[in-house]
């Protein structure tokens, strides 16, 4: 897959359409980003684990199963541009 | 229109000397001139005092603006970006909560560069943000419209987010103190993100002590957030001291041979000379070169990523900017292809390419295990030291038509270690380089925000850059 494929399909994968006029600069970052990939390379790494967060936090933490906040679902409905009997409308999905 | 510190505007209120109504009058018209002057803010919104305003907490009734990537219940919330343009949120950030139960007031939201991706404030659907010393040049990014009120003098303090150095970085530029604290002392509980792990609320004010006062007020725990710290927090105000005799500051020295501009390097070194003075130890030392130029790769592998993954969800069904199409694939395509503009989208693709799980090994993994060992070297230097000291980057805030063609400096790249390593850092103006503010950079260890405000203060005493803003002349717009 030559370069520009390879960035359209990584687009597409992300649901993102790149204009042809787009292209040369897109390109351009991609050279500079494989060459902070090269850096990386140049330093060893062997048995280092990844760092995930800045510094070691519990984020799993359980709580009750209880309701303690409800939006106002017209609040929430007036955000969506296309809504009929409190349900958003999109493109029909199946034929 | 009279400039108030936070303490003076309370002093003012208790004993009467201001007209709280009279004041937020003549604070709407200094909005307008001011939006016309900088291009700072997305939306007024002046929820001005009420009648009966009780002055219970030093930020009653105090003015403030948002950076407009945080969450207020009813007021449009765009992160600068044409794909929320038109986004209610249905609640308020915790930030916003907080700043609420304090009476304080939010007169606008504050453009920034678009989802925070960016260093120059160029990039806002609203347009480039002016800088208030020359309108000339940029504000900086990504909190660049909270930099530049707060140093317009329109309100005491404003809030902003840092990922790379996005407080930091147009705090210098504009002349005014910007602190990111460390990872998880804000709650970023309605905050819109760019990247989870490298992301902090954070505050910019003209004065050490209020930005004291302002984190004393936001910071804690909050359950939203499960990142969230749960330490108490100290009475940063109470405990602001001049007393630095037993802090150990490290400059680090192959950042400072870096400078180019000789006259930022003599306003630097004023500062070294003052910490001295002030009975601080300061040591030189070195800071590993190969972990140095691996700072700014690290970054843009992790942060895209993670906002690649954040963004996902931004497809303009729920919320946001809507396209059209044939189907249901279709249109979301439209609308994330028009919606984001494509210096955005690269950002998301080169996202996508890392967190591809062939390409995860080898990009975005090794980028974090890369981060691991810069941030076991800092901490080794935090174990010793107290304080990191740098300039806060390599020149002044440039030109509009210079900003796009800059690229990032290893001066400016240190700044991200405080991201990488969740360090707090606060960003302190120390001079003038043709009439353009230059500033340096504090870090400390993790939830020692005490340590960096005091030697900020320290420095502030002994410097006359306190308070300082530039409101501009009436025919300048």
């Amino acid at each position: 897959m030559d370069e520009k494929e390879l960035l359209r399909q990584l687009a597409k994968d992300i649901r993102i359409s790149v204009r042809d006029e787009d292209m040369p600069s897109l390109c351009q970052v991609y050279h500079t980003f494989l060459e902070h990939i090269a850096c990386l390379e140049k330093i060893e790494t062997e048995g280092v684990e990844p760092l995930v967060f800045p510094f070691d936090v519990e984020i799993h933490e359980l709580r009750e199963d209880e309701v303690d906040e409800v939006y106002d679902i017209d609040d929430l409905l007036k955000n969506a541009k296309n809504v009929k009997d409190n349900q958003i409308l999109v493109p029909k999905v199946v034929e | 229109m009279k400039v108030y510190s936070i303490e003076q505007w309370h002093d003012g209120l208790l004993n009467g000397t201001i007209d709280v109504s009279l004041y937020y009058q003549q604070l709407q018209k200094e909005a307008l001139f001011q939006q016309k002057r900088l291009n700072a803010l997305t939306t007024i919104c002046f929820q001005t005092p009420p009648q009966d305003l009780i002055f219970n907490s030093l930020l009653a009734g105090v003015p403030y603006v948002l950076k407009d990537n945080i969450c207020t219940y009813q007021i449009p919330t765009t992160a600068s970006s044409r794909m929320l343009k038109d986004f209610i949120p249905v609640y308020d950030a915790h930030v916003v909560q907080r700043l609420k139960q304090e009476n304080a007031c939010l007169i606008g939201k504050a453009s920034m560069d678009e989802l925070s991706m960016g260093s120059t404030n160029m990039t806002a659907i609203t347009g480039p943000v002016y800088n208030p010393w020359d309108t000339k040049r940029i504000a900086g990014g990504s909190s660049g419209g909270s930099a530049s009120l707060v140093a317009s003098g329109l309100v005491p303090f404003a809030l902003g987010t840092d990922t790379g150095d996005s407080i930091r970085r147009p705090a210098g530029f504009c002349g005014v103190i910007g602190m990111k604290p460390t990872w998880g002392l804000i709650s970023r509980y309605g905050i819109i993100p760019y990247a989870a792990s490298l992301d902090a609320v954070g505050v910019l004010t003209r004065s050490v002590q209020d930005l004291s006062i302002v984190l004393e007020k936001i910071a804690g725990y909050d359950f939203h957030d499960m990142t969230s710290s749960r330490l108490s927090i100290p009475h940063y105000r109470q405990n602001l001291s001049l007393d630095i005799s037993n802090v150990k500051v490290a400059i680090i020295q192959n950042i400072v041979d870096i400078l180019e501009d000789d006259r930022i390097k003599t306003l630097f070194q004023n500062c070294v000379s003052l910490l001295k003075k002030a009975g601080a130890t300061v040591h030189n030392i070195t800071f590993s070169q190969t972990y140095l130029e691996a700072i700014f790769p690290v970054y843009q592998i992790i942060a895209n990523s993670e906002a690649t993954s954040h963004h996902a969800s931004l497809d303009g069904i729920k919320y946001g900017f809507q396209s059209q199409g044939q189907n249901l694939e279709e249109m979301i395509v439209h609308t994330r292809s028009q919606g984001f503009h494509p210096n955005i989208q690269q950002r998301f693709i080169l996202g996508s390419l890392a967190l591809k799980q062939e390409n995860q090994e080898k990009m975005f993994k090794k980028a974090q295990k890369v981060r691991r060992l810069i941030v076991e070297d800092i901490q080794k230097i935090l174990k010793t030291y107290d304080i990191v000291m740098i300039p806060n980057g390599d020149g002044i805030a440039p030109l509009i038509e210079e900003a796009k063609s800059q690229s990032h400096t290893l001066v400016d790249d240190f700044l991200i270690i405080a991201n990488l390593a969740g360090l707090p850092s606060l960003t302190l103006p120390c001079g003038f380089v043709d009439d353009m503010p230059v500033a340096v950079n504090l870090m400390g260890r993790c939830f020692d925000e005490q340590t960096v405000l005091n030697c900020a203060y320290t420095l502030e005493s002994m410097m006359p850059y306190c308070r300082q803003y530039a409101k501009g002349e009436r025919n300048d717009v």
